[in-house]
């Protein structure tokens, strides 16, 4: 792993996800800004947040550039909605040219073929289950 | 044609019955249990209770064969992601067209490979342009309240139906529009019946209060057609 402390990164969506993603980021050691268009929702960032907030919409250009995006040097969009990440990810990327995009999907099959489009996307249904059968063997393991 | 309608909220309810009363074989898509409970009531098993942004539901739906797949739901992220998906699920390369509620947008979808789109905004923005742009082809001089009649100015643009007319042949007394003068440059010229209009000229007129908006379009509005009475 390289070392990526002090880059800028924008984080779309504060919700556990984003809001644990941007704080861990935050804690060590990048700027980072987090976008949501919930003034609540940055409630949820952890003490060690040092970074931005921005109460917005992301899928609206002037936002994304008012949180710096031209100069970004990675982008995570983690809302609630697949296609909302999917919109705001290629934004990013194909718009802006941010060189590294990370999109959250929840739907397997639309993270498959967004990834297949060449889009980075994290699918946590796919990994949740993954890991939930992994430990389901390993307690079936100890108990045998 | 078979055209996927995604997204059956009132345009899209409107879309499929105009659609189906054209002859057409339609799909409609409709996620949320209740509305689509609503539509079929009207349009039995056409209606299809899934998301049609979810690839697995669009090829359910009959993509790969689709003449047309129209995303109308309220979200422009749907929207994107239906056509993006048409785009690549299609084996012809079925058409995708994208309702967009942000006009900004339009930009957007473009660059990310959804060329057309349709914003109600940016429509009825343009229906603004036009009157605003008209109304500064009219100008009322005067008006005779107790006559029933006003004095009004028209300036002919090259694009107007009357232009290289002959003023006999207009018509315009049918219009409620007796014509007064043609000022062309700096000069009043008589309006004589054998006068040829052109573009540039302004029609000055006396015109019947209640026929003022058909004068209007018949000289200034080059498209539409107006119904005689």
């Amino acid at each position: 792993m390289s070392d990526n402390s002090g880059e800028y990164v924008i984080v779309v969506g504060c919700g556990r996800v984003g809001a644990e993603l941007a704080t861990t980021l935050s804690a060590e050691g990048q700027s980072v800004v987090v976008i949501d268009r919930e003034m609540d929702a940055f409630e949820r960032l952890g003490e060690a947040f040092t970074g931005a907030t921005i109460f917005g919409n992301a899928m609206d250009e002037e936002v994304l550039v008012s949180a710096g995006i031209n100069h970004a040097d990675a982008v995570v969009t983690a809302t609630q909605g697949d296609n909302t990440n999917i919109m705001i990810g290629q934004m990013a990327k194909t718009l802006f040219g941010v060189k590294r995009v990370v999109v959250r999907c929840y739907d397997p099959v639309r993270s498959d073929t967004y990834a297949a489009l060449g889009l980075k996307t994290v699918c946590p249904t796919r990994i949740g289950a993954q890991i939930m059968r992994d430990s389901l063997l390993e307690s079936a393991d100890k108990c045998s | 044609m078979f055209v996927i309608v995604v997204g059956g909220g009132k345009v899209g309810y409107h879309l499929s019955r105009e659609l189906l009363g054209l002859g057409n074989e339609i799909v409609l898509m409709e996620s949320d249990h209740e509305r689509a409970a609503k539509l079929r009531a009207e349009f039995g098993s056409l209606v299809l209770t899934k998301d049609g942004s979810e690839g697995r539901w669009l090829k359910f739906a009959g993509v790969t064969r689709a003449d047309l797949v129209v995303a109308v739901t309220g979200d422009d992220e749907d929207n994107l992601v239906v056509c993006q998906l048409t785009n690549m699920l299609s084996k012809h390369k079925a058409r995708s067209l994208a309702r967009i509620n942000n006009p900004n947008n339009a930009a957007v979808f473009r660059k990310l490979g959804v060329d057309e789109t349709v914003s109600a905004t940016d429509l009825i923005l343009s229906m603004i342009e036009k009157d605003v742009e008209d109304a500064g082809a009219v100008v009322h001089l005067m008006r005779l309240e107790e006559s029933g009649l006003e004095l009004v100015e028209y300036r002919v643009y090259a694009d107007s139906r009357v232009v290289g007319k002959r003023l006999g042949e207009l018509g315009l007394p049918s219009y409620g529009c007796n014509l007064c003068t043609v000022i062309r440059g700096a000069e009043a010229l008589f309006p004589d019946s054998q006068l040829i209009v052109e573009k540039g000229d302004m029609l000055v007129a006396l015109v019947q209060l209640d026929s003022a908006e058909r004068a209007r379009q018949f000289i200034v509005e080059p498209e539409i057609k107006v119904e005689m009475t």
